[in-house]
């Protein structure tokens, strides 16, 4: 009994508005990652189910009860604030046994038990060498693993974690993701964890929701958003790297459509020319994934003909952008090679895997 | 004279800062006829009325003196310490330094004799009330010139008496009589009014009580009609506050309580004077001059309703006043060739016509006979023909206030302990057996026996 | 390892200057009040004796010394007391966002700027029995005339009553600025877990603004404790010794009485009390030892 849900949902600061009439639900025992840019208004929708905020419309709903009046503490919820939100007179031990000692929840937490608790918790998240330090004594990512403890020390049947180990080395944000995903499979919490990390996401989640501006682009297992983005927003974010959105010129030829890449012709596989039937939309968001794209000899019969834009070296890969026509499509090269910005090129592009959206609304042309 | 009393400590450091001002400024006048003859002269004063008139006609003063005058004008304390500080350099900073009666014991090892200068300037010193004259005379030396003493003197309400049918109270027996039938004889009337706040105030009145219950505090020599203050020598060092006089000061201060206004015990200097002069009570002990305070003042109740008598005597005492008040005296690390200019400003602001001259500016003191007897003075200031008479028959002395110069510590002594008696923490027995050990511990230390 | 050691080496040239000032302006003061402490010294009256101990001796059997340190230690007691209560709950009061708050919140503080002998002037004037205004008052009421000043048991009130009148403003403006300096989100904390207003004051609130608290309490207790100026112009010790603050006796003695080998005697026990009760207080609420 512990799915959460946003029904219609609005948000306003003063005359701002964060979101209008959102709907998300996290199901009950499920991970759900949101996921989007900075400043979408994660952070509000979380502060939404922990009610700190309350919505100006639509209901917050928890266990499938309505809980907009209830106070943060009645919602038996663990949250883990982005900003840590720590007690900076406390040590690490104090902050722990805080949410156990609290008036609210006496006789909860028998003290024979708490100190087993924190000490579980300490050395799940690394930090039971820390527990007798000052808050203000600890580096970023130290506090930001007492905020993580805070939240789980409960063991609520709900959590929310805004941004939770963003501030961590890599290899312990590594770690971090696995001891989550382990403690989740054991305890099955309904958990929203915020992130704008999409390989975060699609590491941990059962679940992800991006999110844009205010609004939820789409909700879904991450190998359905990451393979079939529902939007051009999330084509463009998911994946790593995400696929090249383009805006490229349709050109209708004797019933056949075809893209005209930098003056290059190409035919519209079969399957997308049977959603223009009927109608042809005014103009077309094509997504193109990295994998798509080919480097070819210059002698090659029909190349595209397009120029380095830009290069760097991600992991043992080297990625590229290429500038054609108008446009910008990523390239992902499987061998290392000297590339100089404005070399000319030709490349090749499949379009069998492309994503085709609508340019006016983004949505995706599903066929 | 007054120690700095609460408000005038404010007033001062104003007019410090504004007379600071001025004497940075102070341009030497065109005229340059005067004592001065255009040159300046620093004297080093306190913050009693006679130079805070002085301040007042600053300009004035230095058009008729020809020259600058510079009046550093300090609080008591502030005062005592910086003279003894100025003794000790080799070249004194001020040519002239105001000097309290009791405190020529002290000071009397670095000031320049005066009598020669008196004698080859034929400055009429009969004129001066002879026991202000002979207050700064000490070890055969004329040690300064009287320009503000006036005795602490006892005052009443001539209307209420004659209204009650009470005699002029002389005695402290008819002084306790009066305050009886006067307190609370009408709304918001007191017996009598006198210095009962803690520390230096209570610790003159009861020296000066006890002066005229008939013993010094400290074991002075007797002498014709008083005690010899000009000689006092370490053997006459010791405390007599387990004295039957003591006891008998003490009964009285303790039977004056029944009849003082509320606050008693916190009243001192000017405010005693104000209780007294808006009809608060029928009788105070006063220094002469602050009469001006209701004198001068045409709302006050008191004015022209009050008459004077010298300090009432106690049962083997005697009708003596308390003389107190200030001197201009030259230090001797003067260099000599100042010396002169020193004596002709000290000459100037002591004469006749200068001393009337303060009068109407709310000084009402006049230590000279000649003063005493100029119409326009007495119609200014009531109480001047009446300290003359005192004066003329001797019932004005200094010995009540011993020139020594652990006299400080007396009065703190004095005025801490008794105060345990008058608030009721202690018996008066008790207090003044502790003043005694207080005192004799005190005169040990300094050495005197 | 060299770099480092001419580092240190023009460091420390760099700050000699100003150990030589704190040497001038802060030891040797105190040296010489030491020195002092050890004589005989009568100002103006001859040359000082040497009297080892003598005053300390002295200072020991002195009845009035321990009244007086008795008598401070209760001055202080309740005026820091007060202040701080009162200060304290002004600064709640004027941490709640009204129109017009901030307006009141710089007239409440003017008394600050009073200097302490004014302030002692109008005091002594508010509570005179003869003049004062609150007795006029009280009067008016009907009620019998209070001995503000002359009372045993309420004349130490009164200086108290005026202290504070001066320095709650202070203790306000500092746990104001304290206040508004504590982060919000805690409050959040406190609210996922459910502490009431009370408990959140006591829980939260207070542990975050000890160190303010500590300081402010710590500046007022020394502060207080060298008062002087409002028993000098309010009662000069008295009734009967019950407002003779340790700096009042140390005044009486070395500056009217000129007893310099006494008074300094005095002001170093004062100092050494002072010392050692704030090093106590300090060291107890783990402040300004940096190791921490
Ligand atoms: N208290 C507030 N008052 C006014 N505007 C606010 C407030 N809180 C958030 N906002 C605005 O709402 C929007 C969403 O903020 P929110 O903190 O939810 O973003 P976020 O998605 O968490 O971003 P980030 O990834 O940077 O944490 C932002 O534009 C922000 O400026
Ligand atoms: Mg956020």
């Amino acid at each position: 009994m512990s799915e959460v849900r946003f029904s219609e949902v609005s948000k306003r600061f003063g005359g701002a508005s964060v979101f209008e009439r959102i709907d998300l639900t996290c199901p009950e025992h499920k991970y759900l990652c949101l996921l989007g840019p900075s400043g979408c208004g994660k952070t509000t929708l979380m502060r939404l189910a922990a009610g700190l905020e309350s919505p100006d419309e639509g209901d917050v709903m928890i266990g499938g009860r309505r809980v907009n009046d209830l106070p943060p503490a009645d919602r038996n919820i663990g949250m883990a604030f982005q900003n840590y939100a720590l007690y900076p007179m406390l040590s690490v031990r104090e902050n722990l046994t805080f949410p156990l000692r609290a008036p609210v929840r006496r006789r909860a937490w028998p003290e024979s038990k708490i100190n087993s608790r924190v000490d579980d918790i300490a050395q799940l998240l690394r930090i039971d060498w820390l527990l007798d330090r000052p808050i203000a004594t600890l580096s970023g990512g130290q506090q930001q693993r007492v905020a993580l403890g805070r939240a789980l020390i409960r063991n609520p049947p709900v959590l929310l974690l805004d941004e939770p180990i963003t501030h961590l080395d890599a290899r312990l944000r590594y770690e971090m993701r696995a001891e989550l995903k382990t403690l989740h499979a054991k305890l099955h919490t309904t958990t929203i964890h915020v992130t704008h990390d999409q390989q975060e996401a699609l590491a941990v989640a059962d679940l992800i929701a991006v999110m844009n501006a205010g609004r939820i682009e789409q909700v879904g297992p991450p190998v359905e958003v990451y393979r079939n983005p529902n939007t051009a927003f999330v084509a463009g974010f998911v994946g790593d790297p995400p696929m090249s959105v383009v805006r490229m010129p349709l050109r209708a030829t004797e019933g056949c459509l075809q893209i005209d890449f930098g003056g290059r012709l190409l035919d519209l596989p079969e399957k997308f020319s049977q959603a223009f039937v009927n109608t042809v939309p005014p103009a077309l968001l094509i997504g193109i994934r990295p994998s798509s794209v080919n480097l070819v000899p210059s002698g090659s019969p029909a190349p595209i003909p397009a120029r380095v834009y830009s290069h760097e070296m991600v992991g043992r890969e080297l990625q590229l952008m290429l500038s054609v026509g108008d446009s910008l499509l990523r390239y992902r090269s499987p061998d290392i090679r000297h590339f100089a910005v404005g070399d000319e090129v030709a490349c090749d592009v499949n379009l069998d895997n492309a994503r085709l959206f609508d340019a006016e609304t983004g949505v995706a042309i599903i066929i | 004279m007054h120690f700095e009393n609460k408000q005038s400590w404010i007033k001062k450091a104003a007019a410090m800062a504004v007379a600071g001002a001025v004497s940075s400024i102070a341009v030497a006048p065109a005229s340059a006829e005067g004592v001065l003859n255009g040159e300046t002269i620093r004297i080093l004063a306190i913050g009693d009325p006679v130079f805070q008139v002085m301040q007042r006609i600053h300009g004035d003063l230095e058009e008729m003196a020809g020259g600058t005058i510079e009046l550093d004008v300090r609080g008591f304390d502030v005062l005592r310490q910086q003279v003894l500080l100025n003794a000790q350099n080799d070249v004194s900073n001020y040519d002239l330094i105001s000097v309290d009666l009791p405190q020529f014991g002290e000071y009397k090892g670095f000031l320049v004799d005066l009598a020669g200068y008196v004698e080859s300037s034929g400055m009429d010193w009969q004129d001066f009330h002879e026991a202000a004259w002979t207050g700064a005379y000490h070890d055969q030396m004329q040690l300064g010139i009287p320009i503000q003493p006036h005795p602490e003197i006892f005052a009443y309400r001539v209307d209420l008496f004659e209204e009650a049918g009470l005699e002029p109270p002389r005695t402290t027996e008819q002084v306790l009589a009066a305050a009886k039938a006067l307190h609370g004889s009408k709304d918001g009337l007191s017996g009598i009014c006198w210095n009962g706040a803690r520390g230096t105030p209570l610790g003159q009145t009861i020296t000066m009580v006890m002066g005229s219950h008939g013993l010094p505090v400290i074991a002075m020599d007797a002498i014709e009609g008083g005690f010899d203050l000009g000689n006092v020598r370490p053997e006459n060092m010791h405390p007599q506050m387990e004295s039957d006089t003591a006891s008998e000061m003490a009964a009285y201060l303790m039977e004056l309580m029944k009849f003082s206004p509320p606050g008693i015990l916190n009243m001192a200097w000017d405010e005693r004077v104000r209780v007294f002069a808006q009809g608060g009570c029928a009788m105070t002990y006063i220094w002469s001059g602050r009469s001006a305070i209701y004198e001068l003042d045409e709302d006050a109740e008191a004015r022209g309703k009050v008459s004077y008598l010298p300090h009432p005597a106690g049962p083997n005492g005697l009708n003596v006043s308390t003389l107190g008040g200030w001197f201009l005296s030259i230090p001797d690390n003067l260099p000599e060739d100042r010396r002169d200019l020193a004596w002709s400003v000290t000459e100037w602001l002591t004469s006749p016509e200068m001393m009337a001259e303060y009068t109407k500016h709310g000084n009402c003191v006049a230590p000279r006979h000649s003063v005493s007897v100029d119409e326009e003075v007495v119609a200014r200031c009531p109480v001047i023909p009446f300290v003359d008479a005192m004066a003329t028959n001797g019932e004005i002395a200094g010995w009540q206030r011993p020139p020594v110069p652990e006299i400080q510590q007396i009065f703190d002594i004095l005025g801490a302990e008794f105060h345990e008696a008058l608030a009721g923490a202690e018996s008066p027995e008790d207090a003044l057996k502790e003043a005694q050990r207080q005192l004799d511990r005190t005169m040990r230390r300094a050495g005197y026996y | 390892m060299k770099y480092f050691r001419e580092k240190r080496r023009i460091a420390f040239a760099m700050i000699s200057p100003s150990i030589l000032v704190i040497v001038a302006i802060n030891i040797f003061p105190i040296l010489f009040a030491v020195y002092i402490s050890l004589h005989l010294w009568s100002f103006g009256r001859g040359v000082p004796r040497f009297a080892g101990f003598l005053n300390y001796e002295e200072l020991y059997y002195d009845g009035r010394f321990g009244d007086a340190v008795l008598t401070s230690a209760k001055f202080v007691f309740f005026a820091v007391l007060l202040e701080f209560v009162v200060g304290f709950a002004l600064a709640f009061l004027f941490n709640v966002k009204v129109r017009g708050m901030a307006t009141l919140r710089q007239i409440a503080v003017l008394p600050i700027m009073v200097m302490p002998i004014v302030a002692g002037l109008v005091w002594f004037y508010m509570f005179n029995e003869n003049f004062g205004v609150i007795n006029w008052l009280i009067t008016l009421l009907g009620s019998e005339k209070v001995g503000f000043l002359t009372d045993l048991d309420v004349a130490l009130f009164s200086i108290v009553l005026a202290d504070a009148w001066q320095w709650t403003p202070f203790v306000m403006l500092v746990m104001f600025a304290a206040l508004q300096s504590l982060p919000e989100y805690v409050y959040e904390a406190a609210k996922m877990d459910g502490l009431n207003a009370w408990q959140t004051f006591w829980r939260v609130t207070i542990p975050m603004l000890r160190p303010s608290i500590m300081i402010v309490i710590l500046l007022r207790i020394v502060d207080s404790f060298k008062m002087i100026e409002l028993v000098f112009m309010m009662t000069q010790g008295g009734p009967a010794g019950r407002t003779e603050v340790l700096p009042w006796y140390l005044y009486v003695t070395g500056f009217q009485a000129l007893d310099l080998g006494f008074a300094a005697a005095m002001a170093v026990s004062m100092l050494i009390l002072v010392t050692i009760f704030t090093q106590l207080f300090l060291s107890r609420v783990g402040i300004g030892n940096d190791n921490k």
